[in-house]
């Protein structure tokens, strides 16, 4: 029998072209996985060692792929590291891992670098899984990248202004608030950006690597205008520093660095530009003959749907209000949640999308389900979540509201394995 | 009640998560099971799957769920659960290349065992059909109609089950179901 016929042939069941063999599995790739697999979970070498009663070198040289790894012991390692066998040997784009490149920077203490590589794993499982839905549609996310800023000589609230001055004029915003930013960072620029529950100092991450492109995460326990501004602050990250992967932690009242003041300051004039703040603070008082309340502020705040400290600290900036005066509200005991509910504004929560993943990333996944690509339990897998809710995700987006013709309501089911274009002869 | 559907292969018909899913929703494993004249089996990883199905007890649309619960199936014989013998991880570790681990201990266990099969997925049915000796594979609306016949329900009894696993598993029929006719027909027995 030919050799090539016999890796065909596993415990004599003749395989069709779609599996591949464990044996032809690239033992460098697989011990990749199972080092980030240890990592994400935070296991030492030993501790894995132990477990499975081996010793550490053995581990060592399973992770390098200088040793194959054993079917029992790959069973057990998927089953130690809560991981599915599945998981460990498909086959991943990305080489170098976000913990990696994650590792220049700073942290306080082991334990907090051992945090940081937990959720920088699965920020880039959720940018791979992302990646491997759009192959699997062959649908990639179109990227309008502009070149990297160039800031060196230019004083940093100088440079930040200027690209976010910019970036608006690309993008078309004109100098009013910014919406929907999510939506336009993924759309309009490609970015990928998940929400995800990170640790509470940890406002965002960015990463970015050729084959992913450009990822953001910013934590989903912060309130969403803190969210939208850790958005802008990583895509000022983006903008100016690409390669140099990012992770901003809350300000601990400290002097922010170089880089984190440009992000920051993009982030500031990006979501409140100054022309457009201004007119519409002049316009306010106009109507208000000269009188700004509390609320007037607080109805600013969400028209840019920014926190209130933010705005008032900007409206300071441009010598629209005193200096001090958030400082001076906040001695007052003034508190800004009670007053938004007194005049019953929402935190701007409910009109956001703060789920998890984009919802690209959701109709990619019900698309490659319905072609055949998934199977129901990956499907639930790349939502994160279980097969009833998976099942429920794909006749939410199988189906869209319709009006026929007679004005009558009804539902219009989307056959995501047909075309949209058609073909004409 | 007419004559009972032969499964054969010792009367043992192996169920992945989606009509394990299905048929706990519908809450008449036992009368599905008399009617296949078999007993179900899953495979161990399925077991390990954390599955939910809605609740009953909500007259308005609800998203209470509830955790599915073997252990009376498992009490009363009806549902075994089984591991992967030595020789059948080599095969488990190629399909799990492709599909989950559960869908590809099943994969494993239908071609090692010769095990009819009940599943929805499209994928794994792909894949196991590219197979030499692939097994016999139903699907839950296949099943559903041996269960119908077999107990001769009436339209109200099959329409309520229906409409009980559409909306208690979730479950519509896949894309390219050939029973998706019977199981429109079945369901809007109550409609009417």
């Amino acid at each position: 029998m030919l050799a090539e016929e016999m890796t065909r042939t596993i415990a004599g069941m003749r395989i069709g072209m779609e599996l591949q063999p464990y044996a032809a599995l690239d033992p460098a790739a697989l011990g990749a996985q199972l080092q980030e697999a240890r990592k994400a979970r935070r296991f030492t070498q030993q501790e894995v060692a132990e477990a499975l009663g081996l010793a550490r070198t053995t581990i060592v040289a399973m992770e390098k792929g200088e040793r194959r790894v054993q079917q029992d012991e790959l069973i057990r390692l998927a089953a130690l590291f809560g991981r599915e066998v599945h998981e460990l040997i498909r086959q991943r784009p990305v080489r170098q891992g976000f913990s990696v490149l994650f590792r220049s920077l700073t942290a306080r203490n082991e334990a907090e670098a051992a945090e940081r590589d937990a959720y920088a794993i699965e920020f880039q499982r959720l940018c791979e899984d992302y990646l491997e839905l759009e192959e699997l549609c062959k649908a990639p996310l179109g990227r309008r990248y502009p070149p990297e800023y160039g800031v060196r000589g230019t004083p940093v609230e100088r440079a930040a202004e200027d690209i976010a001055s910019e970036e608006r004029t690309r993008l078309g915003l004109g100098d009013g608030p910014v919406v929907h930013l999510r939506e336009l960072l993924e759309n309009d620029i490609g970015l990928r950006v998940f929400y995800m529950d990170l640790p509470s100092r940890t406002a965002g991450m960015f990463c970015y690597s050729d084959p992913l492109g450009g990822c953001i995460a910013v934590n989903a326990r912060h309130p969403e205008d803190r969210c939208r501004w850790s958005l802008a602050h990583e895509f000022g990250h983006f903008l100016t520093e690409r390669y140099n992967p990012d992770i901003s932690v809350l300000p601990a009242g400290g002097r922010l660095s170089a880089r984190e003041e440009l992000a920051d300051g993009f982030a500031k004039y990006f979501l409140l530009p100054s022309t457009g703040l201004s007119r519409r603070f002049t316009m306010l008082r106009r109507t208000n003959q000269d009188v700004i309340t509390a609320a007037d502020l607080l109805t600013l705040a969400d028209y840019f749907q920014v926190s209130f400290e933010a705005l008032l600290r900007r409206l300071e900036e441009l010598r629209l209000l005193p200096g001090g005066t958030w400082e001076r509200l906040q001695d007052a005991g003034f508190k800004v949640r009670e007053a938004k509910s007194l005049i019953a504004l929402s935190s701007g929560a409910d009109l956001v999308d703060r789920e998890l993943l984009p919802a690209r990333y959701k109709y990619l996944a019900v698309e490659a389900f319905e072609r055949a690509e998934l199977t129901e339990g990956q499907l639930a897998r790349y939502l994160r979540t279980d097969r009833l809710t998976a099942r429920g995700v794909v006749q939410k987006l199988g189906e869209r509201a319709d009006l026929s013709a007679s004005g009558e309501a009804g539902v219009l089911e989307i056959d995501f394995s047909q075309p949209i274009t058609a073909t004409t002869a | 009640m007419s004559g009972r559907k032969s499964v054969s292969h010792g009367s043992i018909v192996l169920l992945d998560a989606c009509c394990l899913l299905n048929f706990y929703a519908a809450g008449c494993c036992e009368a599905i099971a008399e009617a296949l004249g078999c007993s179900f089996v899953i495979a161990e990883a399925v077991s390990k799957e954390a599955l939910y199905i809605l609740r009953k007890d909500t007259a308005e649309e609800s998203t209470a769920r509830e955790a599915v619960d073997l252990s009376g199936l498992i009490g009363s014989g009806i549902l075994s659960i089984v591991s992967l013998a030595e020789a059948e991880r080599t095969a488990f570790l190629a399909f799990a290349g492709q599909v989950d681990d559960g869908e590809a201990a099943t994969c494993a266990l239908a071609i090692h065992r010769r095990l009819p099969l009940a599943t929805d997925d499209r994928k794994a049915r792909r894949l196991l059909q590219a197979q030499a000796g692939a097994p016999r594979l139903y699907s839950t609306i296949e099943v559903l109609k041996i269960w119908a016949e077999y107990t001769q329900a009436n339209a109200v009894t099959l329409a309520r089950t229906l409409i009980t696993v559409r909306d208690r598993g979730n479950f519509l029929p896949p894309r390219g179901e050939p029973l998706r006719e019977w199981w429109e027909a079945g369901i809007s027995a109550l409609k009417e």
